[in-house]
């Protein structure tokens, strides 16, 4: 089979996304594990995670690499964080929940990986978090499908980004407004974070794996 | 002038860049404790007034009464001060803490689980009893048709023969049997429910004391948890609490199809149920507004303010005397 590096520590295998995967032998929600020379691969299922679903898309500029400092909002059970914690190698992803449930599940993530943070809080206050954070991060994910959800993400970036930081945001547009075009809910979002002084670098949407979604890129 | 900044690692003074004292802490579980005691209180604690004893004007970067507060960030001097300790992992053990303390606060989480146990259990008592009316009238038609599910349940408890002729077919011992056996798990349900019910309203009566008394504990507890906890429903809008569990009809209304909803979980309440149905807007108005005050009230001190019921009452008054259009 042939194997190439896309990106920093993601390949493309006959079509599919994979990443290396950290811990050896363990599937996290039951993905397929792959054995090339030696070398295992996580399946990263383009219907689960949204940033899988964007790079099969063609998404260009993929912002993760070895030994980054992530912030990810939102982080549910750890579907997405679990390959990003693949790609980030020794880095460190703080990973804010507002629920406790997934949480719970996450725990296990963390105990595995060494590179995963749970936090047990609301990503619209940042300073009931900030004591976690102790160096500003390289990227902000965010994916929280709240009506003000770039305003989360923009809170968030000004406060925890590095100069020159990445950001992602994953928007829901159903969540965002029910009633509008999802198209124009994503210029909507685009031209806000423009207004504040975020640089666009591309937008992808995520149909047919994700409907009505769309994750923007930008840089700090 | 030092700066009081607070982290997983310690709290620090910080004057012109430099640490000039701090307190590490040592152990995870003692870290998230003191932390998301300083965090959430803004009485000062007893570590912090030790801390401060000795210096001579502070300024705190977290929220303190009677002190100044100045947002800044010093994680970058702090940073370099820890070098060479395993900072990601003790991060990971400080974070497993932090949230296990986080999550045993809320109370109003027990409030949601319960009523979710107690409404499930009603639709499967009442889908029982269906399937019991409908085993039962092969027997004896006459009675089902005519009385209620409580009086069915107890005939068959009592005695399950009939009293008069009837069109039924006639039933062994090994129906009867059946019949009381099915009989005596739904009446052990009910009392279930009755029990969860109690506890429930001891719960209400203890977080949301104003709830309780405009609204019952079963219909606080409902839009409780439909609003996802007692913080987000002080939280809510009156409009918004008036429509709690209306959703589908609002959604549909703002689609452009249909009436826009007047009530939502709201119409359990005798006050709305009980009214002329061209009132009923102007009595859900009223009755959210007051809801919406009494939630503010329980979540933000929890002491009972009677006048809110009082208010209510007045209100009532002039709405059916035709009085006050708003």
């Amino acid at each position: 089979m042939k194997v190439k590096e896309i990106f920093e520590n993601v390949y493309k295998i006959e079509g599919n996304i994979y990443t290396k995967n950290l811990v050896p032998g363990v599937s996290v929600y039951g993905e397929k594990l792959l054995k090339i020379d030696d070398v295992e691969y996580r399946f990263w299922d383009p219907y689960r995670s949204k940033p899988s679903a964007a790079i099969k898309n063609g998404l260009k500029n993929f912002p993760l690499k070895r030994g980054m400092s992530i912030l990810y909002l939102g982080i549910a059970s750890g579907t997405t964080a679990s390959h990003f914690s693949d790609i980030i190698e020794n880095g460190i992803i703080y990973g804010i929940e507002i629920s406790d449930v997934p949480l719970v599940k996450l725990k296990n993530l963390a105990s595995q990986r060494k590179n995963i943070v749970p936090i047990l809080a609301d990503a619209r206050k940042p300073n009931t978090y900030s004591h976690f954070i102790i160096n500003k991060v390289d990227l902000v994910y965010c994916d929280v499908a709240q009506p003000d959800e770039a305003r989360i993400f923009l809170e968030n970036i000004n406060k925890f980004g590095k100069e020159n930081c990445y950001g992602m945001i994953a928007i829901k547009s159903r969540s965002i407004d029910v009633i509008k075009k999802p198209k124009e809910v994503y210029k909507e979002v685009e031209k806000y974070l423009k207004e504040n002084g975020l640089k666009i670098i591309e937008r992808v949407e995520l149909d047919p794996y994700q409907k009505d979604h769309a994750i923007i890129v930008v840089k700090k | 002038m030092a700066y009081i900044f607070l982290n997983a690692f310690g709290i620090f003074a910080i004057e012109d860049g430099k640490i000039i004292k701090h307190k590490i802490f040592d152990d995870p579980e003692e870290a998230a404790r003191i932390v998301i005691e300083c965090k959430e209180s803004e009485e000062l604690n007893d570590l912090e007034k030790e801390f401060i004893k000795d210096l001579k004007e502070v300024i705190f970067t977290y929220p303190k009464k009677g002190f100044k507060f100045e947002e800044k960030d010093f994680s970058e001097i702090v940073l370099n001060f820890l070098k060479g300790k395993d900072i990601n992992e003790f991060l990971i053990k400080f974070s497993d803490f932090y949230n296990i303390f986080k999550s045993r606060k809320e109370k109003d989480r027990i409030a949601i689980g319960l009523i979710t146990l107690i409404e499930e259990n009603e639709k499967i008592i009442n889908s029982m009893f269906e399937r019991l009316r409908n085993f039962y009238s092969i027997y004896y038609p006459e009675f089902v048709i005519k009385e209620s599910n409580e009086k069915i349940l107890n005939k068959i408890l009592e005695n399950p023969k009939r009293e008069e002729k009837s069109l039924g077919i006639d039933f062994s011992e090994e129906e009867f049997r059946i019949c009381k056996e099915y009989a005596n798990l739904i009446k052990e349900l009910i009392e279930l429910n009755k029990k969860f019910e109690e506890r429930l309203e001891e719960i209400i009566k203890e977080i949301a004391p104003n709830l309780y008394e405009i609204a019952g504990y079963k219909l606080a507890a409902k839009l409780i948890k439909g609003a996802g906890s007692l913080e987000k429903l002080a939280k809510m809008a009156s409009s918004a609490i008036q429509l709690l569990g209306a959703e589908k009809a609002l959604f549909r209304f703002l689609r452009g199809k249909g009436k826009p909803p007047k009530h939502g979980y709201i119409f359990l309440h005798p006050l709305v149920n009980q009214a002329p149905k061209k009132l009923r807007g102007k009595i859900s108005r009223a009755l959210a507004s007051q809801l919406s005050k009494a939630a503010k009230i329980d979540y933000f001190s929890r002491r009972l303010e009677p006048s809110l019921k009082k208010q209510l009452e007045e209100r009532m008054k002039e709405i059916y005397e035709g009085k006050g259009n708003i």
